[in-house]
């Protein structure tokens, strides 16, 4: 298990780091680059783009500026921001927990909705309620983040007016009022999440209910309940697990127009930012941020594998 | 198990009736069937699949697939009627008076849990015991059907034993809690043939050592010459004979039985497999009369009414008219010719 665990951890790291290269490599053969945006369109004349890329340090070959870079990066420095010319490291440190506590309060919510709501369609297929569940996740899914989250900004604004609050406000300075003001991006991000949730558990659940095991526990004597919830749910997780790792990936557009909507100050209001103004240092270092927690979330959910299924342990 | 009484009867099943509506009508899975079973004895239930035998030992606990149900009937233990029986009272029934074993042991237990938790869920399940106690019995039985190591097997998942192994595990767990009838399905099916003797050994001592009932749905008729006392053949939902093994070899009395004892392999005469002739008729379009007289080569003009089942001699029934008629199955000079003339040949 902790030979297992060490793998997939040096897997990450490999990963992270040709991800890296890949992420610099992409953002410069991106056409346009600041030297133009801060130049402007009639003050971009040959001489004056030259000096400017000289000045920021563009003009020089690609490897040695990946080089340079990564070596300042393994130290913590990310350089600063070509437009604000802040540090890049201090306004991540900032915007970091923000994305991070909407990207995982969301997941847990989609995760709270879904689970339970699968597993009641499973238990209840073909009846009503089932295809009405089955209506409503459709809806929710292919509802994108845009369209729900300005409906959530109308439902706050408008109908929970007195208990929705429109700016952000850290956990550590008031855990209620924080609560209060991610709770419709949240749910913006966390409904059309929990609706493949809900698909999925209800799938495998249908799967699991087929088997023979399930037969068993009931001639044991075991409780209906305990069949379902028990038996079958936990027969049921691993897909639901790996769908979750993978809905992460998924989640970060939702996060940068979420962001964006209810004027969160996070990673993706920052990213959306630093892109339009083709401010290059940002933008790789918050991809790579949020590539990071990608890998830490699907290297945590290969450590579950094999507790959710003992079959796996001995093949890896 | 000292005082083990034999012979009493403990499961008697009474015009059992089990449908499962489909779109072209309700199909009569279990059609009337009546049986007995005492302590110590093993009755063994033969069938095509289709014939009703699974889900009649699935009537038995409770158990039918929604949207079949129970219609009508008796299943008296000890006396008491199952059917009358709510579904906690019958939750109870299962596991501790009645207890099932399957086809498919690898796939009957879950893969999640170690063996040792499926064990002892099965003692908890009914009983306010503490985890050490419960775990003392489920190694107590594990020894019983022989684990080599019980104590330290507990703690692994089912992926880490064999088939044959798995099902000993699982008449361990049939046995925790004392059951009066073991209901076995199949139980060798998927495993090697040198296994299969083994389990059978062990299903048999359970039935001989400690006085189970024991009713083994199979459709292997050597497994029911080598282990079972009884036999109960099935075809198309119904009963259409009933009698000891030695009766049933001896002289099977029913069309379909002679046809299965044909269609076995049999190393002693070395013969040719012969093939029963057509196929089970589909269950919502019943044959009017007696259900296998469209593939029968004894059949005549009286077999078109339905049959009902008839005492031949010395406990054996049948459900055929002219067995009934000749008092037993008379000789067929010419049974190849006689069905290339029914064209079935």
């Amino acid at each position: 298990m902790i030979l297992f665990a060490a793998r997939r951890l040096a897997e990450a790291v490999a990963v992270l780091f040709v991800l890296t290269f890949l992420i610099y490599v992409i953002g410069t053969i991106v056409p346009g680059d600041i030297a133009q945006q801060m130049a402007g369109i009639e003050g971009a004349t040959p001489e004056r783009m030259a000096e400017m890329r000289a000045r920021l340090g563009l003009d020089r070959p690609l490897m040695v500026r990946y080089g340079e870079w990564l070596g300042n990066a393994v130290r913590g420095d990310f350089g600063h921001s070509l437009f604000t010319e802040r540090d890049i490291a201090a306004d991540v440190r900032q915007q970091f927990p923000v994305s991070l506590e909407v990207a995982f309060a969301s997941v847990l919510l989609a995760v709270v909705i879904g689970i339970p709501l699968g597993v009641y369609a499973a238990v209840h297929t073909g009846t009503i309620v089932d295809r009405i569940l089955r209506g409503i996740s459709l809806v929710f899914f292919s509802v994108p983040t845009f369209v729900s989250g300005v409906l959530f900004v109308w439902l706050g604004s408008i109908i929970l007016k007195s208990y929705y609050t429109s700016f952000y406000v850290p956990f550590t300075e008031d855990p209620i009022a924080n609560l209060r003001s991610i709770m419709l991006p949240c749910l913006a991000i966390a409904l059309p999440t929990s609706a493949s949730i809900i698909q999925m558990t209800r799938t495998t659940m249908i799967a699991s209910l087929q088997e023979p095991f399930i037969d068993t526990a009931r001639v044991k004597g075991a409780r209906e309940s305990r069949v379902r919830y028990i038996h079958a749910l936990r027969a049921s997780l691993g897909p639901v697990v790996t769908l979750i790792g993978l809905l992460f990936g998924a989640l970060v557009g939702g996060l940068i127009i979420v962001e964006q909507i209810f004027n969160l100050p996070g990673l993706g209001r920052g990213v959306l930012l630093a892109i339009a103004e083709r401010d290059f240092p940002y933008v790789i270092t918050a991809t790579l941020v949020i590539a990071s927690v990608y890998i830490v979330v699907n290297f945590i959910v290969d450590l579950l594998y094999p507790i959710l299924d003992p079959r796996q342990r001995e093949q890896t | 198990m000292s005082d083990v009484e034999h012979d009493r009867t403990i499961l008697s099943v009474r015009n059992l009736v089990t449908v499962y509506p489909t779109r072209l009508g309700v199909v009569p899975a279990v059609d009337h069937i009546g049986f007995e079973l005492r302590a110590g004895e093993i009755l063994g239930i033969v069938g095509d699949s289709g014939s009703g035998k699974t889900t009649l030992a699935r009537s038995l606990l409770g158990l039918v697939a929604a949207p079949g149900r129970i219609v009508s009937g008796e299943i008296l233990l000890h006396g008491r009627d199952l059917l009358e029986f709510s579904g906690e009272e019958m939750r109870q029934v299962r596991g501790t008076e009645i207890a099932m074993i399957f086809q498919n042991p690898i796939r009957s237990f879950h893969p999640g849990f170690t063996i040792g938790r499926q064990l002892t869920e099965a003692v908890t399940r009914h009983e306010r015991v503490s985890r050490r106690d419960a775990r003392e019995r489920a190694i107590e039985a594990l020894t019983w059907v022989g684990m080599p190591e019980p104590a330290i097997r507990m703690k692994d998942h089912p992926h880490q034993f064999s088939g044959g192994m798995l099902q000993r595990v699982m008449i361990a767990m049939s046995l925790l809690n004392e059951p009066a009838v073991l209901v076995a399905d199949e139980p060798t099916t998927a495993l090697d043939v040198t296994i299969q003797a083994q389990i059978l050994e062990l299903i048999q001592r359970l039935a001989v050592d400690r006085g189970l009932g024991v009713i083994l749905v199979t459709h292997n008729l050597g497994m029911v010459a080598s282990i079972c006392d009884r036999v109960i053949v099935m075809y198309a939902g119904q009963i259409v004979e009933e009698a000891s093994v030695d009766q049933v070899f001896a002289n099977p009395s029913h069309p379909y039985t002679v046809g299965l004892l044909d269609s076995q392999p049999d190393r002693a005469t070395g013969t040719r497999l012969e093939a029963m002739a057509g196929g089970s008729p589909r269950m919502t379009d019943l044959p009017p009369g007696c259900r296998f007289e469209p593939r029968c080569a004894y059949a005549e003009t009286e077999c078109s009414q339905p049959p009902t089942l008839w005492p031949l001699s010395d406990g054996q029934t049948v459900r055929c008219w002219v067995s009934r008629r000749h008092g037993g199955l008379p000789d067929l000079p010419d049974r190849e010719a006689s069905r290339a003339g029914r064209g079935l040949g």
